[in-house]
């Protein structure tokens, strides 16, 4: 089946009448781990970069969509995305979940999108208390974890090249807050380089018409 | 009841976001998440996207279990199972939390036999709970709840015939049980 095909099915409402009706997020998420269209887009995810991009790009387009929509709501075909993202590019999921959150107004993919949140910062914090924040120390043994690890690893460092919007220079702050501000232990044991990363984008935060000016 | 709606958006997060706070009969605070209702209030247009939804829902269901359905209530307002039983169909409570409530509520485990009108029905999904109903009415052939399916509608049907990813009847309960006493923190 094609990519297409899957996000016809995903935003039909047979679809997500299936979802919307569960109790609980537990039993959704593991609704959707049986799914048999969500595990064969899990699949296609995995195997292909391109397919991630467009789902991720699908759940950008569904909430400017459910604005408009008046039969259907949107909100388990949005969780399902995330889903799928999550469990197989969990940065991407990460990135969507900034505008899910900012969204608002659902009930499903905000409560996924906070849990996807939880757990990355989470997995940052485990980077940060880990030995001065060297790749090779930093890393947890399973592959899988490791490869998470790595790429959100990869994400910190890329936020200092990506040019900086005002409304990026806020997410970054907020990354920057959950990856380091709560635990004083981490924080010391953070890089010098990091310390000046963080220094640049909270004076960003504070003056964002000029830092877009001169950014 | 036996989950009281203390307050709603009495105070204001550092988040800026709405709470709710629930406790039970004993005590017991449940924790519903901050985002349990809309930041938007929903216009007109998306008035009756539950009952289109309810309505999809019922077709879907084939047969016997479809001729046993009776739609309740389309109601648009903001709650789900375990609002309707506990929380006077005001909020949106998860199901993880309803074990906590039956037992600081001293609701006691009853066999299928002992069942009466108003008693609950558990429903397990893959050994977790999944869904709670209210019993409605008992005959020697037939056992009817009523419960609110997630965000759709409120449902009267035969206590097996509910979607898939609901779960299975499990276990009954009741406050009516001999040996109960409500504990307290």
């Amino acid at each position: 089946m094609s990519l297409c095909k899957y996000v016809k099915e995903i935003e039909s409402l047979r679809f997500q009448i299936q979802f919307s009706v569960v109790g609980g997020i537990e039993i959704l998420l593991l609704a959707m781990e049986q799914q048999p269209t969500l595990v064969a887009l899990r699949s296609e995810i995995s195997r292909s970069a391109e397919s991630a991009d467009a789902v991720f790009e699908r759940i950008a387009m569904l909430l400017i969509k459910v604005e408009s929509e008046t039969q259907l709501s949107y909100d388990e075909s949005i969780a399902a995305y995330l889903f799928c993202l999550f469990k197989e590019k969990p940065i991407l999921a990460y990135r969507a979940t900034w505008r899910i959150i900012e969204h608002g107004g659902l009930w499903w993919s905000v409560q996924l999108a906070h849990q996807v949140k939880e757990y990355i910062r989470e997995l940052v914090q485990s980077i940060d208390t880990s030995s001065g924040m060297k790749e090779h120390d930093a890393y947890p043994t399973s592959n899988r974890t490791a490869d998470l690890a790595k790429d959100v690893y990869v994400v910190s460092r890329k936020f200092d090249a990506i040019s900086i919007s005002s409304a990026q220079v806020e997410k970054q702050l907020s990354y920057s807050q959950l990856s380091c501000e709560d635990s004083t232990d981490s924080r010391d044991k953070i890089s010098a380089e990091r310390k000046v990363r963080h220094r640049h984008i909270r004076s960003s935060s504070v003056r964002p018409v000029e830092f877009m000016v001169t950014g | 009841m036996s989950l009281e709606l203390i307050h709603y958006d009495a105070e204001i997060s550092k988040d800026s976001e709405r709470r709710l706070v629930a406790y039970t009969r004993s005590g017991w605070p449940i924790t519903v998440p901050r985002f349990s209702r809309s930041d938007r209030i929903p216009s007109k247009e998306h008035d009756g996207l539950v009952e289109i939804r309810t309505a999809e829902l019922v077709d879907m269901m084939k047969g016997k279990k479809k001729r046993n359905l009776r739609v309740l209530s389309t109601s648009e307002d903001e709650y789900n199972c375990v609002g309707m039983i506990f929380c006077s169909r005001s909020a949106r409570v998860d199901i993880k939390y309803v074990d906590e409530i039956l037992r600081y509520d001293g609701y006691g485990k009853i066999q299928k036999d002992e069942v009466v009108a108003g008693d609950l029905v558990l429903y397990t999904f893959e050994n977790m709970f999944s869904h709670i109903g209210m019993v409605s009415c008992v005959s020697s052939f037939d056992l009817r709840v009523i419960s609110k399916w997630g965000k759709d509608g409120e449902v009267e049907h035969e206590y097996r015939e509910v979607p898939v990813y609901l779960g299975v009847p499990a276990y009954f309960y009741t406050t009516r049980a001999k040996n109960v006493t409500v504990q307290v923190r």
